[in-house]
């Protein structure tokens, strides 16, 4: 069950990171739009459709990968308010991030992250993790439709 | 280690006795007031006790003066002795209720005993107050330094936390571009190229595990360590269960004797004795390679010991060994690391309470032992 036409949301403030993540997708043969928020804020209004988003320029994604560190609202809050709002809390969000911290990986799940993935170093390996991550979650797993 | 509020009476006694004796040893009417109304209480009771003429009354005043003296220093002895004087002059001395030249006389000497009494009691009691005063200034500053100690342990380990994981980010930008400069434009670069790119991804590499390791470490120093109860043989067994499955040819783990149970952090022991034993089979050249595992229970502290028959730790070299990043080694030699392994243990140790330290014959092996909470002082 492929589907393309599934938009992603990419949270992540640093452009080389980005240019990691978009080279990682192509490699992994994926094809969906991708939407790229470089903080927060951003991301909340992405989500919420507000500020210099609406229903045209931010679609509701099917998927989140979120970046922990982010400056000013960082990606911990951004998926606190995430779980705790009844509109988005269906969309998986899938924490992508530098840090293995316990603490970090505890606070996420309890927040409601649906995985958490430690950025592997070397783009062969987070080239093999982004593969990974569309096969389970753009194509194992059912994600339900906008409510 | 905060210093909570303690609640029971005793404690609040030993306040109330605190803010008394400091406050009254140098401020003035409220501790004068005080000792009037202690004598007053005490000339009260001497009259209850007997007629005037029984000459019970330095006895009677005694106390009522060591009071005074313990709540307000010599000072305020001083002038409860006096006032005692005065007292035994006017009232129990004929003629009685009066003062006279020859009632004066008539108690002199006694006067005299009782105010030398008095000095030396109320001199005694004030010396026991600055010493007490001195005592508490002393443990307030050594506490102040310890805490001053802590603080900057705290904010060095937050500052290699943080510096250790934003350096992270761009490294790994570095080992990105040269892996992308590697899979677009390696055809466009002769070998020599290729080789330098390769350098920069393996140094990249290297580096990114100089700092895991350093951000490992740093957190140990900040993590708050379990105090479970930890069953050390099963972690043993599991430690050599993921590390080399039951049989392994050349490789022998032994256990001479139960470890037993103590109280800690299940994942951090796990850790130290995951590398010990893999650092006596790593630095070790013999055909068949041995580790013997053992606890000397005979202390009140148990004593553990990781030993092994490998190269041996020259005498010189001992302490640099918990030095991190000092590799004794090339990077080539012995399979490479990082040279934080032993760091990392002696940190997790010295949060348990206990120590590590290191026996060993160059060419013959080495022995660890380590304890995992506090040695008592009857050991």
């Amino acid at each position: 069950m492929i589907n393309d036409t599934r938009t992603i949301l990419v949270v992540e403030d640093s452009d080389d990171g980005y240019l990691a993540t978009a080279r990682a997708f192509k490699k992994a043969c994926l094809k969906n739009p991708v939407y790229r928020c470089t903080n927060g804020d951003q991301a909340l209004d992405f989500l919420f459709q507000r500020g210099e988003y609406d229903g045209q320029s931010a679609p509701r994604p099917s998927m989140i990968l979120l970046d922990l560190n982010l400056p000013g609202t960082d990606g911990r809050e951004v998926l606190q308010i995430i779980k705790a709002e009844p509109k988005l809390l269906s969309i998986p969000v899938i924490v992508l991030t530098t840090s293995d911290a316990e603490d970090d990986i505890n606070r996420c799940y309890e927040a409601g992250a649906n995985s958490y993935v430690k950025k592997p170093v070397g783009i062969g390996g987070f080239v093999e993790a982004i593969t990974r991550i569309k096969n389970f979650w753009l194509e194992l797993v059912i994600i339900p439709k906008e409510p | 280690m905060s210093a909570t509020q303690n609640n029971t009476p005793a404690a609040a006694v030993n306040r109330w006795i605190n803010s008394k004796s400091l406050a009254g040893l140098f401020d003035g009417s409220g501790g004068y007031i005080f000792t009037l109304v202690l004598m007053c209480v005490a000339l009260g009771f001497r009259f209850l006790l007997a007629t005037e003429d029984e000459g019970l009354q330095y006895i009677t005043f005694f106390p009522a003066v060591a009071i005074a003296a313990v709540r307000g220093g010599l000072k305020q002895g001083m002038v409860a002795v006096f006032i005692g004087m005065g007292f035994a002059t006017y009232f129990f001395t004929a003629p009685y209720h009066s003062l006279t030249l020859e009632s004066v006389f008539t108690s002199f000497w006694s006067n005299v005993v009782f105010l030398v009494d008095g000095i030396i009691v109320c001199y005694s009691i004030e010396s026991m107050h600055r010493f007490r005063n001195q005592y508490a200034k002393e443990l307030e500053e050594s506490k102040r330094s310890e805490d001053r100690v802590k603080l900057i342990n705290k904010e060095l380990d937050e500052f290699a936390y943080i510096a250790s994981h934003d350096l992270k980010e761009p490294l790994r930008g570095i080992n990105n571009y040269a892996s992308f400069l590697e899979e677009d434009y390696a055809h466009l670069i002769d070998e020599d190229g290729n080789q330098y790119i390769h350098a920069i991804k393996r140094l990249s590499l290297r580096t990114t595990t100089l700092i895991e390791k350093l951000l490992a470490y740093s957190r140990l120093g900040v993590s708050v360590i379990k105090e479970d109860l930890v069953d050390l043989d099963l972690i043993f067994d599991e430690v050599t269960r993921d590390m080399y499955g039951p049989h392994i040819q050349g490789i022998t783990v032994k256990r001479n004797s139960p470890l037993g149970m103590t109280t800690g952090d299940p994942s951090c022991i796990a850790e130290v004795l995951q590398n010990l034993i893999s650092n006596g089979l790593k630095y070790n050249d013999k055909p068949e390679k041995r580790i013997e595992i053992g606890c000397e229970a005979s202390k009140n502290t148990p004593v553990y010991y990781v030993s092994d028959n490998g190269i041996g730790i020259p005498e010189k070299h001992i302490d640099n060994v918990f030095r991190i990043f000092k590799r004794l080694h090339e990077q080539t030699k012995f399979g490479g690391g990082s040279g934080a392994g032993l760091t990392i243990v002696k940190k997790i140790i010295e949060r348990h309470g206990g120590r590590i330290w290191i026996e060993s014959e160059p060419g013959a092996g080495t022995t660890f032992f380590f304890t995992l909470k506090p040695e008592q002082m009857n050991d």
